[in-house]
């Protein structure tokens, strides 16, 4: 049924619009299409109105400089949009290709959330939106250079003197009105963790306007990635981000896999799946736990805090430290789980159950509590519109999640439910999380009463390295030993897309790769990113008591926002 | 491990009368740590490691974002140049006796991210006092660190 | 206020009030004094990584007291932070171990790719005692730290599995 559906769509831009089909995959998860740059406002407001795409999830730059010629392309630059329709669960991938000097037009008018993704492609290309806003995002204000263009040197480094002053040229106050003071929650500060920077323009006890800056965490990872081989790019996916430790290196090599189009044995599957699951409970937690540190409701916060112990202490027992996961390969896992550690976890189970109940008798039928959250409330319309997915798109009443409509892995075997809010406020984001964790720890106990057996590793000898044993004895393994790791993983000339849902929603990864060993360009889609873009509409109107806690209610991240 | 030995005179033991040798003995006893920044070793996982720390030493430390109450700022994760100006005025508000902890292969050395935007030395912008390595650094390494401030041996007057 | 619970049964008032006064006591002193005796200064955390202070690469050595080591350069070209040097200069043809061999140890990340990359077993992830390390040029360590220091089965080095004899040795050409 998506099929016909989408040859439908392509065909009916094709005969309105005279736009060029080069370059659909049909069958895939995500299809391409190529449109000239004239036409993308035209195009991009049919597939909204007619066709349903409503939701936007990333535009991406590409510099094409070494890519070679392709359908008859020989400009520099190409821009790549993906939109996602709620009802088909279908993603559809829209590009363009600009040279150095022309212009496309922004598409803000007909989604406001493109914002900040133009700025950035404005910020590390060069590529000029018209009617987009010209600001730096990402690197600081006295950057000079474009950071990923193909040849800009990645060691080349620019000193900062003076912090940015609190400017904003295209906000005019009316004379006569109410005096205006902008207060800064600056980057040291316990809301962000220092690492984000939120401007607050007060007038009364009201806010008026807000803005955030950041950048502060910005490590270069996206043009790391493009010197640095497949399997060595792991160590760096592994330390992208403290919140939900397992997930990030589950979607690179699960992204990999894809590109070479292999499958992994079952038991790697349920393994990965279940650190996967022990990450969102620990992720959830933390986001309560900062919660009701803003509220300043201690007794909440040492009960949380007893239970973030208790899951490190699983952690660390399977890896050695409670942070980072060293142990997954392309291809499956390099070593198995032991035996007692199934029984230990199967013992923090029942534990983790009965004190889950606790907890949450102690929030949810706590006064205080409820009263302090019953703000920042998001209508559905608006929470779709503006970007959202995950926990924060589900409490505005919403059913989407990747594992239900998109299954990977075992997700569809298990069962499981999802949680849905009613008001959208910030007690339902609460409500959504913490029913969320019950329904982990389910899938948990479900996971490993039917664990498969059998090995964790594929056994290809194009991608996975041969046993040591045999290295050290026979000549002819030593030999594939040293020919991998000098030749490397080697795709073929391919583009993909994959996602899998996070605690924080849905996390992404845009590759490109042109058949040798290094992968050509490499894209991150944080799930943080639209609440960051949005706080201008949203926290308006509200008090300024309340900031805080409804920042903190939506879980935003920015080791992994900023890359 | 330290840099080269900078204690003045004024915080030897043997020179100090009773109420000299009572203000050292409270000062060691009492921390107020300001963690500056996130990483992978995050902020939550050291405060974690050092209450531990703290109650089997019966040390009290006591957690603040106020560089006024400050006497010894944490460094974590990886320092990029837009976070400098601010890492500097943080540290000139600071009042004296201060210290300064680089915590994590990221801040010492840069680490494994050195690109267009990370610092690799940071004792070109801030003193550095202690710095330990490790990723992430291990909870034995982290407690003897802080024994070794807490016995006086870093730290500027 | 009774602290102990076997007291609920005793049948004497006074007997409970002395006891609970004497508990108390014990309790005030122990956690303003902390003289109590069998408590010194303990390592932080409760978890099982008391043990462990860094982990770094060790090399390992052949039955006659040499280093295993034969200069291939696989280990240089693997690390992810750049934190190993090596001065091999003709050894790289004949497969012996290199002159110089050196490891930042204030940029290893602990990762491990080093021991899995290695075809030989020349090199493995061990936990070392840094504490001695006073200055930043002296975390520079050459191969008589990694290879002979003292946790290493007392000065004489981790034997490797694989034997002079036994080895195969390695074309170049396979090592583009």
């Amino acid at each position: 049924m998506s099929a016909k559906k989408h040859e439908s769509v392509c065909f009916d831009l094709y005969n309105k619009l005279n736009v060029d089909l080069g370059g659909i995959t049909l069958g895939l998860e995500s299809e391409f299409l190529v449109i000239i740059p004239d036409q993308i406002v035209s195009a991009i407001k049919m597939i909204k109105d007619d066709y349903g795409y409503i939701q936007l999830i990333d535009i991406c730059g590409v510099d094409c400089m070494y890519l070679g010629k392709k359908s008859g392309n020989e400009k520099r630059f190409c821009v790549v949009y993906n939109f996602l329709n709620l009802e088909s669960h279908h993603r559809l991938m829209i590009k363009t290709y600009v040279d150095e000097g022309e212009n496309i037009s922004s598409i803000t008018g007909i989604f406001k959330s493109a914002d900040w993704y133009e700025r950035e492609v404005w910020e590390m290309f060069g590529v000029e939106f018209d009617g987009g806003r010209k600001k730096r995002l990402l690197t600081h204000h006295e950057f000079d250079g474009l950071p990923l263009r193909k040849d800009f040197d990645i060691q080349n480094q620019v000193p900062l003197e003076n912090v940015q002053q609190i400017d904003f040229p295209e906000r005019v106050v009316p004379k006569n009105d109410n005096p205006r003071y902008w207060i800064n929650l600056g980057p040291v500060h316990p809301v962000t963790n220092s690492s984000g920077r939120i401007m607050i323009e007060q007038m009364g006890e009201h806010v008026e306007y807000a803005e955030m800056e950041v950048g502060y965490r910005h490590r270069g990872f996206e043009k790391l990635c493009e010197q640095k081989e497949f399997l060595q790019i792991l160590p760096f996916v592994d330390r992208l981000t403290a919140s939900f430790p397992a997930v990030c290196n589950m979607l690179w090599c699960k992204t990999v896999e894809e590109l070479l189009g292999i499958t992994i044995p079952d038991r790697a599957q349920a393994v990965r799946m279940i650190f996967a699951e022990i990450s969102r409970i620990f992720d959830h937690m933390t986001t309560i736990y900062e919660m009701a540190k803003t509220v300043g409701y201690e007794a909440g916060m040492n009960e949380v805090q007893g239970f973030l112990k208790r899951v490190n202490e699983v952690f660390s027992l399977f890896v050695g430290n409670s942070v980072l996961f060293t142990s997954y390969r392309i291809g499956g896992l390099s070593r198995d789980i032991p035996a007692e550690w199934i029984q230990q976890m199967l013992d923090v189970l029942g534990i983790l159950t009965k004190q889950l109940a606790h907890t949450r008798k102690m929030f949810t039928g706590s006064r205080l509590w409820m009263e302090r959250t019953q703000t920042f409330h998001l209508e559905a319309s608006e929470a779709i519109d503006k970007g959202f997915s995950g926990p924060n798109l589900r409490a505005s009443g919403i059913n989407y999640d990747i594992r239900k409509n998109r299954p990977y892995y075992y997700y569809s075997d298990v069962d499981f439910e999802v949680p849905l809010g009613i008001n959208g406020g910030a007690y339902d984001r609460y409500l959504v999380r913490i029913e969320e964790v019950r329904q982990s720890l389910k899938i948990i106990s479900q996971l490993l009463d039917n664990l498969p057996t059998g090995t964790v590793m594929l056994d290809d000898s194009r991608f996975t390295m041969p046993d040591k044993e045999e290295v050290f004895t026979d000549s002819k393994e030593l030999e594939n030993h040293c020919r991998f790791f000098s030749d490397g993983i080697v795709p073929q000339e391919k583009e993909i897309y994959s996602f899998v849902e996070s605690s924080a929603g849905e996390l992404g990864f845009y590759i490109i790769s042109d058949g040798g060993k290094r992968p050509y360009r490499v894209k991150l889609r944080s799930p943080g990113f639209p609440a960051c873009q949005a706080w201008s509409q949203i926290a308006k109107g509200h008090k300024l008591e309340d900031v805080a806690i409804g920042f903190a209610s939506f879980g935003v991240d920015f080791c992994e926002l900023d890359r | 491990m330290q840099e080269k030995n900078k204690i003045s005179e004024k915080s030897k033991k043997e020179t100090r009368g009773l109420f000299g040798r009572l203000e050292l003995w409270a000062r060691a006893n009492s921390m107020t740590v300001l963690i500056f920044g996130d990483g992978c070793c995050s902020s939550s996982r050291m405060k974690i490691i050092l209450d531990d720390w703290a109650s089997s030493n019966s040390v009290s430390i006591d957690y603040t974002f106020n560089p006024r109450r400050a006497d010894i700022l944490l460094v974590i994760g990886s320092v990029t140049h837009k976070q400098i100006p601010v890492l500097k005025e943080t540290y000139e508000q600071m009042a004296f006796p201060k210290c300064v902890v680089a915590l994590g292969v990221c801040s010492v050395s840069g680490g494994l991210f050195k690109t267009y935007s990370t610092v690799s030395e940071l004792s070109e912008y801030i003193p550095v006092d202690v710095l330990i390595p490790g990723c992430p650094p291990s909870e034995n390494l982290v407690g003897q660190a802080f024994e070794k401030i807490r016995s006086g041996q870093g730290g500027r007057e | 206020m009774i602290l102990s619970k076997g007291l609920y049964n005793s049948y004497s008032y006074f007997r409970v009030f002395f006891k609970s006064t004497i508990n108390l006591l014990f309790l005030f002193f122990k956690l303003v004094f902390s003289l109590w005796p069998g408590r010194g200064k303990s390592g932080a955390g409760g978890t099982s990584q008391k043990t462990t202070n860094l982990i770094i690469p060790s090399l390992k050595v052949t039955k006659k007291g040499r280093l295993r080591c034969i200069s291939c350069g696989l280990c240089l070209k693997y690390c992810p932070c750049h934190c190993i040097k090596m001065d091999a200069g003709e050894a790289f043809e004949v497969n012996t171990p290199p002159d110089i061999f050196e490891i930042d140890l204030l940029k290893c990340i602990g990762c491990g790719y080093c021991e899995e990359v290695c075809p030989v077993d020349a090199i493995v992830m061990r936990d070392a005692q840094v504490f001695d390390l006073q200055y930043r040029e002296e975390f520079l360590v050459s191969q008589i730290f990694l290879a002979f220091r003292k946790d290493l089965e007392g000065n004489k080095g981790i034997v490797s599995k694989v034997e002079d004899d036994q080895r195969i040795p390695i074309e170049v050409e396979w090592l583009r």
